[in-house]
């Protein structure tokens, strides 16, 4: 990033001064700047200028540009070249104290100038362009074809119009001297700019991450700091940030901050391009001050070599050292784009890094236009890696009007990042996003945000145990005291706990977050409905009104599914069904969830259930006499004392199961087990309306009974031996109580309880 | 096949040249394996297909014609020259094809050429394009300008032949009635370290192309391989590297044991295989990465990131012409690594010896 920074800026700037001063001796000269400049050069030009987006002035010259008017280039093309008139908007030029050149224009005549003519001692951008133009169908039919035919040229973001002019010979005339020698972009450019393509292509759809890229973008590097020590990547630093601090911290015991920064002066476009991915290791080690039998060293060489492979566990202790892996084995960012299915499920934060690595390696100019988003966010990056790399500073790079930074807008699902009041960046929200988003405050979410920090083994699980008023006997030759909100224990102690004492687990809800951003594994959506709106926490007593809310669902019109749905079923109900809508109030049915949510759900089928009583054996088929479950809780015999009191059941259940269907899911055709349970089957519905279809033999029709939100069925006689009941697996479901046909309810969510009295109370 | 950048293609102005050809006039195009051939022809092709502009293009196997239909997204017709002619002399001539006795792929041109004549057939208002035609037979090239087309672009690479009755260029120029070819003279495909290997199986009167890719800093690697540490290398390194793997076979056997080899040991991944019995062609996926098992002559006209040439040994021990320009055009097919692998459990020394030394090609 130094070399470069030699440039005379501020002797160009006195010239043009002068030259200024020169055109303020002459009398009566309109000096109102110009709105545009023009200028008529060939497709091989604009090409050129398409894959960086910087047009330059021919070599060891200056631009000679129209005034509101178009001057040609000598084009030297060949016979098949296209002649391309392109139109400048002044306010859009860099530099803007090159702008002062403008004043000498009249100046330049009355020396025997052309008419009319701007002197541009500095590289174009595309950005500014506000009109293309080829002279026939022809050519501009040709000019797209080859466009497209290059993977990386970005057209300036002006439609190509057909035009009728031809190219002149260029104006004659002072063409720079050795004192207006014409300014160059800076090389850092290059790599600053891929870097940042990348890191904006790449970043992680998750909250912390794009406000750190909004930081980098906006040149905080405090900010970046301090964000980036919270998420485990001390060593992460920016490649367009200055700032040395992990060394300055000195909170860099692993060494995985020198072996980054190694990496960094190691990878820079163009230094690593052709070097093979083994000899970049060697050299980013020896930067790093490894060893030659470092073992990070050693396992780069088996893996370059073809002799091993990485995987994404490979990240703990050795975040810096994946990334730069993922960038040496996959330099090209297109194949780089690949470890996303190779290895799904990396720390965001190292995929992040990597992708930076590897647009700082490969450099702008050569980047895929896959990776460069659309024109508002070209502009956005080609400014911004101008101001970074700019020796003298921004203000001297830009106008104040390209000077604006980024800000975020708020929008649920996306992440939009929006210059000078218009989005550039728009992220859809993915899995790591719903869920950092969500309450977890809330015990559906925090219960489902628990089960999915088990299974990626996330260390962000606390256990609670809570207390009911009254005196507890401890035993133990330890002892202990009460130090204000803290209980210390000294030695060793044990408590008799009531059954009124509850321990239960959840996750910290801000670890929780923060492991999102930073941890390994590939994460689902969370539950539906979301964002899960529960307000109440775990162990509290709910207030109904602030209770699990489902929310309304939405009404998608869609075709009938191809089934028997057309209800041209039997006319009456298999014998031995009974149906009683509003079995449960709505009061009880917030509480039921409520009570459901907070308990522990087994995962083992793809739908979640909880078993109370007695565990069914699913691969059996049938009670396993042997496995624990919980005693049927308060609220379950309730419900049970209430099926004999209605005499829709002859004894108390003492077997149930709950069972959650989301989407999709569904049972297949089943006959609940005749042996172990008693004839009377009782499901009581919650949530949702949903269909249960059931089927006698391949001839017969189907019957559906629609289990109503809050409804019980109970099956008995041939509905419980004979036929079979299922749930459907579908989407949707029809809205039986409305007229109209192809009405469809989009499914979310039903929980059913399933009572059954089993025989082994005989 | 991956795009090129505008900057690859304008380091040689000869390749620059050809895109910017107007797009209704006949050209001849004559390249070395990588100077962009296939790549020019479809640009050409879609040229055409968005002006509006009746074209068609005509290759040599069926595997290109695949890649073709891939890469024009299904927008430009291209068949196989013995299906073109087939279905455009049936009906013009509304008979079968005339074939030689012993030989249904050998067409009896003369005879073709005096019926369509006798029935006045003349040329369409179509755009013929053509890849490898070095491997088509010269009176081909005068029936596409008789009878065909109004314009005829041949894209032809003499080194590459791989058949007895291969076209030299001055046959095609002189069937085909073409100005002198634009000579394409550089590599586009291969590293410099690829090239040199390539280079060393080189045989015939074009010029060595000028390679215009940089340095990889890796050199191909000769390695002895049994089947399975064969397998582990592939896998791993497209593991690794997430390469479009192409794995070149001289026995469909081998391939066959390869496929289901690679197949176990990555259940999850595109291994994917084409050899002549299968005639699966239209199954491949040509453009995405994967490994790709082809025998040696599916191989011709793509290209992969990785090559591994298996059965190496065969093809440099039998060391006559065909054999050497088929490790010259096998070689050719990788961008960026190539593997020379050879059966057994070490590197003889009688098959090193007919390799390129130590500095151009790693050896374990």
């Amino acid at each position: 990033m130094s070399g470069q920074r030699e440039f005379a800026f501020t002797d160009q700037l006195s010239t043009g001064k002068r030259r200024a001063a020169d055109g303020n001796a002459a009398a009566g000269i309109d000096r109102t700047p110009p709105t545009w400049l023009g200028l008529v050069t060939s497709h091989r030009r604009l090409f050129d200028a398409s894959q960086d987006g910087w047009l330059r002035p021919p070599a060891g010259t200056c631009f000679l540009l129209g005034r509101e008017s178009f001057v040609s280039e000598q084009l030297s093309a060949g016979r098949n070249a296209i002649p391309v008139r392109l139109a400048f908007d002044v306010d859009k030029l860099p530099f803007p104290d090159a702008r002062k050149e403008f004043e000498c224009a009249e100046v330049r005549r009355e020396k025997g100038d052309e008419p009319g003519v701007v002197h541009w001692h500095a590289p174009v951008p595309l950005y500014a362009t506000t009109t293309v133009e080829v002279p026939s169908d022809e050519q501009k039919m040709h000019l797209l074809a080859m466009v497209g035919q290059f993977s990386n040229l970005s057209l300036p973001d002006a439609p190509v119009v057909v035009a009728d002019f031809a190219p002149e010979p260029p104006p004659t005339g002072d063409r720079g001297t050795p004192e207006t020698r014409p300014l160059e972009l800076p090389e850092a450019l290059n790599a600053i700019q891929g870097a940042m393509a990348m890191a904006v292509w790449a970043v992680p759809h998750v909250e912390p991450w794009i406000e750190v890229l909004r930081r980098t973008l906006g040149r905080n590097a405090a900010g970046v700091a301090q964000e980036t020590a919270r998420l485990d990547a001390q060593w992460l630093q920016i490649p367009w940030l200055d700032g040395d601090r992990t060394e300055a911290d000195g909170d860099d015991s692993d060494g995985q901050g020198r072996l980054w920064r190694a990496a960094l002066s190691c990878m820079e476009w163009p230094n690593a391009g052709e070097e093979s991915p083994a000899a970049v290791a060697d050299r980013i080690a020896r930067a790093a001050r490894l060893d030659d039998t470092n073992p990070w060293l050693e396992r780069t060489r088996r893996i370059v070599a073809g002799n091993e492979t990485i995987s994404r566990d490979d990240w703990r202790g050795n975040g810096a050292g994946l990334a730069i892996w993922l960038a040496l084995l996959r330099p090209d960012p297109m194949r780089f784009r690949s470890w996303n299915k190779d290895l799904p499920g990396l720390p965001p934060g190292i995929w992040w890094a990597a992708a930076i690595l590897c647009g700082w390696r490969h450099g702008y100019r050569a980047l895929d236009k896959e990776f460069r988003g659309d024109s508002g966010l070209q502009e956005y990056l080609a400014t911004r890696a101008l101001a970074v790399s700019w020796p003298d500073g921004e203000a001297t790079a830009l106008p104040a009007s390209q000077r604006s930074p980024l800000e975020r807008m708020r929008e649920d699902g996306y992440f939009t990042l929006a210059w000078r009041g218009e989005p550039v960046l728009r992220k859809e929200w993915k899995a790591r996003a719903k869920w950092y988003a969500a309450d977890l405050t809330g015990i559906a979410a925090g219960n489902a945000a628990r089960h999915l920090a088990g299974r990626l083994d996330w260390p962000c699980i606390e256990r609670r145990l809570a207390l009911p008023a009254g005196r507890l006997r401890a035993e133990g030759s330890g002892r202990w005291f009460v130090d204000g909100d803290d209980l210390v224990v000294e030695g060793e102690k044990s408590l008799r706990l009531p059954r009124a004492a509850d321990v239960n687990e959840r996750v910290d809800p801000d670890e929780f977050r923060r492991l999102l951003a930073t941890e390994a594994g590939v994460v689902p959506d969370p539950p539906e409905p979301y964002p899960l709106p529960l307000k109440a926490v775990a162990g509290a007593v709910m207030d109904p009104t602030e209770a699990y809310r489902h929310p309304p669902v939405a009404e998608v019109s869609v075709a009938p599914e191809p089934s028997e749905d057309s209800r041209d079923q039997p006319e009456s109900a298999p014998p031995g069904l009974i149906y009683r809508p509003d079995f449960v109030t709505e009061e009880e049915e917030t509480r039921l969830l409520e009570c459901i949510d907070c308990a522990e759900w087994i995962t083992e089928l793809q739908r979640r259930v909880q078993h109370y009583g007695w565990r069914y054996d699913y691969k059996k088929r049938g009670i396993d006499g042997s496995a624990q479950a919980p005693e049927l809780p308060e609220w379950a015999r309730e419900l049970g004392r209430r099926l004999v009191d209605k005499r829709l059941m002859p004894d108390p259940p003492d077997q149930l199961i709950v069972n959650e269907y989301c989407g999709e899911q569904g049972i297949t055709p089943h006959i609940d087990h005749p042996d172990d349970f008693a004839e009377h089957v009782a499901t009581v519905s919650l949530l949702e309306t949903w269909d249960m279809r059931f089927t006698l033999g391949r001839k017969e029709k189907p019957y559906y009974q629609t289990l109503e939100r809050r409804s019980v069925a109970i099956l008995t006689g041939d509905a419980r031996y004979k036929w079979k009941h299922e749930i459907p697996k579908r989407k949707n479901e029809p809205r039986r109580n409305r007229p109209g046909k192809g009405r469809w309810i989009k499914r979310s969510r039903r929980v059913s309880l399933t009572f059954r009295r089993t025989h082994l109370n005989r | 096949m991956q795009l090129p950048t505008y900057d690859e293609i304008a380091r040689d102005h000869k390749q620059l040249e050809v895109y910017e050809r107007p797009f209704d006039q006949s050209l001849f195009v004559v390249g070395p394996p990588g100077s962009g051939k296939t790549v020019l022809a479809v640009h050409r092709a879609q040229i055409l297909a968005g002006a509006g502009k009746p074209a068609l293009l005509v290759t040599y196997n069926r595997v290109l014609r695949r890649l073709i239909t891939q890469l024009t997204e299904g927008q430009i017709d291209a068949s196989t020259m013995h299906s073109f002619v087939g279905h455009h002399y049936r009906a013009q001539a509304t008979t079968q094809v005339p074939s030689r006795v012993d030989d249904e792929y050998d067409f009896d041109w003369d005879g073709m050429f005096s019926t369509l004549q006798k029935r006045g057939v003349a040329p369409g208002a179509v755009h013929a394009i053509v890849d490898e035609a070095q491997d088509l037979p010269d009176s081909f090239f005068r029936y596409l300008r008789d009878f065909v087309a109004s314009a005829v672009t041949v894209f032809a690479d003499e080194d590459q032949a791989l058949r007895a009755d291969r076209s030299t260029l001055h046959d095609i120029k002189t069937a085909g009635r073409f100005d002198d070819p634009v000579l394409l003279g550089a590599n586009h495909r291969n590293t410099p370290e690829i090239a040199r290997v390539a280079e060393f199986f080189h045989a015939g009167d074009a010029p060595v192309p000028e390679v215009k890719r940089r340095r990889s800093g890796e050199l191909p690697r000769v390695q002895a391989y049994r089947m399975e540490s064969a397998t582990a290398l592939i896998a791993n390194w497209y593991k690794a590297r997430g390469d479009r793997v192409g794995v070149a076979v001289v026995h469909n056997e081998t391939g066959e044991s390869l496929y289901s080899r690679l197949r176990d040991r990555l259940p999850k991944e595109a291994v994917r295989i084409y050899t002549t019995d299968r005639k699966n062609e239209d199954k491949i996926d040509l453009l995405e990465r994967g490994i790709t098992i082809l025998n040696v002559g599916s191989i011709k006209g793509q290209e992969f990131d990785t090559v591994f040439v298996m059965e190496m040994g065969e093809l440099v021990f039998h060391n006559n012409a065909v054999n050497q320009r088929k490790m010259y055009m096998l070689c050719a097919r990788a961008r960026d690594n190539l593997f020379l692998m050879h059966e057994g459990d070490g590197l003889p020394d009688a098959l090193l010896e007919r390799l390129p030394g130590l500095e151009f090609l790693e050896r374990p």
